[in-house]
């Protein structure tokens, strides 16, 4: 029988699997036949797993044995190929570790696997989740299904591609400055930055460990809801995860208060943006949101915060790389030259340079005037968030300037490149959640995004809002 | 700004072997970045500021107990050694070797 995967939430695949529409092995086959199709031409897997029919059946059989399965199980899943899967190849995205098989689960992973996820193979990542548009991986872009020649957006432009192009249902991706919800804008998916240390990232290859979050990739609120509830958690193997604060739950009709810093989405915007942002404001305002303009006197700086922090953070993740106990090593004519070697060979230019500017901008002599300077102007920013949600619950930005561009015309230039994140980024610096959800088309049929953003914990609002929004 | 012999000296802190050209280009974009990122110059922050806000960051201990099986990720790790030596990771001389370490 032909399964429609385009139409697939999780809860109907959920019923359909109870009611025997058809079986958890069909369902994933299908996927497996879609995936062999169009992933040569879209390339968001870099591995599909073989065992996944397998797994599926496990499924089945507990179908027919009559017992009640998790809303979860059976479920596709895409999982961004820096998320490590025990027995799975793992590259990063990175020549380093083209041959690298992952020794253990990520928790997130082993908090899948107990609710019965499928998982069909790893996506395709900027290297080690540096960069905007998937066109830093050592293994190719991952074009956009919408538009072949356009971008998917990055740095988890697998996860996001795979869920537009019908190749999972959903997928994880992760977010550091916007790596879920930027892709999530260029490829018309719902995705979710969690509130920092709201989901553990134990087995996540990490890149700026202050501002990195594993977060869900799906079509619709209510599936990137279940994903987020089902891999969330304090996990003892991160001591920066916690179960957060508790909330009264909310009325889903309750009217919240959006704020839009105004002075600070006035600029920049491509016209189809503008154009779109001021249609979705319209929209929220004739739902009965109140919209009002808010300051966020210092978001202006957050990209060269960003810049500092991040490239700092990231020259220490990025020193276990040296061809020693694992991954790539490249034969040199000393001990220490084989790290010269293997680094020179296995990392990619994006990695190389904000390893550089890390190695700088902490170097004596450079690390009061950059590194400690943005230390303190992060927490201003956060402080500038705190302070306007206590006059609004949700604030509104696009998710990006500009919808998906084409493939290699931001590449030779990084600060270009850097300046797409102007939205995302300064919500990663407040450790704010976020989601980013898809509010319309450009004329030519790409996908247009806006991103709401809430207080620490309140994933609840996002999903109550969001799920308003999608319906109308 | 950045000297190319600043560049160099990165490069050797960071342990990365790069090419003359692609140094050129480096510098080229860390003066760019470095451009950029000194619009903070013109943030005046109150000097309280300074160091981690300890309601967002604190240090959260754990007991050093629990410890997993010995052995169980053994053969694994081993597994991913790119030279080994039965069960020893194998690495050129550390010691006595290159004086520019």
């Amino acid at each position: 029988m032909s399964i429609n995967l385009k139409e697939l939430t999780i809860t109907k695949v959920h019923q359909s699997l109870q009611n025997y529409e058809y079986s958890c092995a069909d369902l994933v086959q299908a996927y497996l036949d879609e995936i062999k199709k169009r992933n040569p031409e879209i390339n968001a897997y870099l591995t599909v797993f073989d065992d996944a029919i397998e797994e599926a059946k496990k499924v089945d059989e507990k179908i027919k044995r009559g017992e009640k399965i998790g809303l979860l199980e059976g479920i596709p899943m895409a999982i961004k190929d820096i998320i490590l899967i025990d027995g799975k190849r793992s590259t990063g995205g990175s020549k380093i570790l083209e041959n690298y098989t992952a020794t253990y689960d990520a928790t997130v992973i082993k908090k899948l696997k107990a609710a019965g996820a499928i998982f069909l193979g790893k996506t395709n990542t900027d290297e080690f989740a540096m960069g905007g548009s998937t066109e830093n991986s050592a293994f190719g872009v991952t074009r956009n299904p919408h538009d072949l020649e356009r971008v998917s957006g990055g740095s988890s432009g697998g996860s996001a591609a795979a869920v537009s192009g019908n190749l999972a249902l959903v997928s994880l991706g992760t977010d550091t400055g916007g790596s879920i919800r930027q892709p999530s804008s260029f490829c018309g998916t719902v995705g979710l930055k969690p509130t920092y240390g709201a989901v553990s990232r134990y087995g996540t290859m990490a890149m700026a460990s202050s501002l990195d979050q594993i977060g869900p990739i799906a079509k619709t609120v209510e599936d990137v809801e279940i994903v987020f509830n089902a891999i969330r958690g304090r996990d003892e193997f991160d001591l920066t995860s916690a179960d957060g604060d508790k909330f009264e739950p909310i009325n889903s009709d309750y009217k919240f208060k959006i704020g839009i810093p105004r002075s600070f989405v006035s600029s920049g915007l491509k016209p189809e943006v503008e154009k779109n942002f001021h249609d979705t404001v319209e929209k929220l305002k004739d739902m009965g949101y109140e919209v009002i303009d808010i300051e966020l006197p210092m978001l202006k700086y957050a990209l060269a915060v960003y810049y500092i922090v991040v490239p700092a953070e990231v020259s220490a993740n990025m020193s276990r790389y040296d061809g020693m106990r694992y991954g790539l090593r490249v034969d040199g004519v000393s001990g220490i030259d084989d790290y010269f070697k293997s680094r020179g060979a296995g990392l990619g230019p994006e990695v190389r340079r904000r390893i550089m500017l890390g190695t700088y901008v902490l170097s004596a002599g450079y690390y009061d005037a950059y590194y400690s300077k943005a230390t303190k102007v992060r927490k201003a920013i956060r402080e500038d968030y705190l302070r306007a949600f206590k006059d609004v619950d949700v604030i509104l930005t696009p998710t990006t300037p500009s919808p998906a561009f084409k493939i290699g015309e931001k590449i030779d230039d990084p600060l270009q490149m850097y300046l797409e994140d102007i939205f995302t980024v300064p919500i990663n610096l407040a450790g704010l959640p976020a989601l980013a959800i898809p509010s319309g088309k450009t004329e030519t049929g790409l996908p247009l995004g806006i991103q709401f953003v809430a207080s620490h914990w309140r994933e609840d609002i996002l999903f109550a809002l969001g799920k308003k929004f999608e319906r109308v | 700004m950045i000297t190319r012999e600043e560049v160099d000296k990165l490069a050797n802190l960071a342990r990365l072997d790069i090419t003359d050209s692609e140094k050129d280009k480096l510098q080229r974009d860390l003066e760019s970045i470095l451009d950029y990122v000194n619009l903070l110059n013109e943030v005046q922050v109150p000097d309280e500021a300074e160091g981690f806000d300890t309601a967002l960051v604190r240090n959260v201990m754990r007991n050093d107990d629990n410890a997993y099986e010995s052995r169980i990720y053994t053969d694994k790790l081993i597994a991913e050694f790119p030279a080994r030596s039965g069960n020893f990771l194998k690495v050129k001389q550390i010691l006595g070797g290159d004086d520019n370490a």
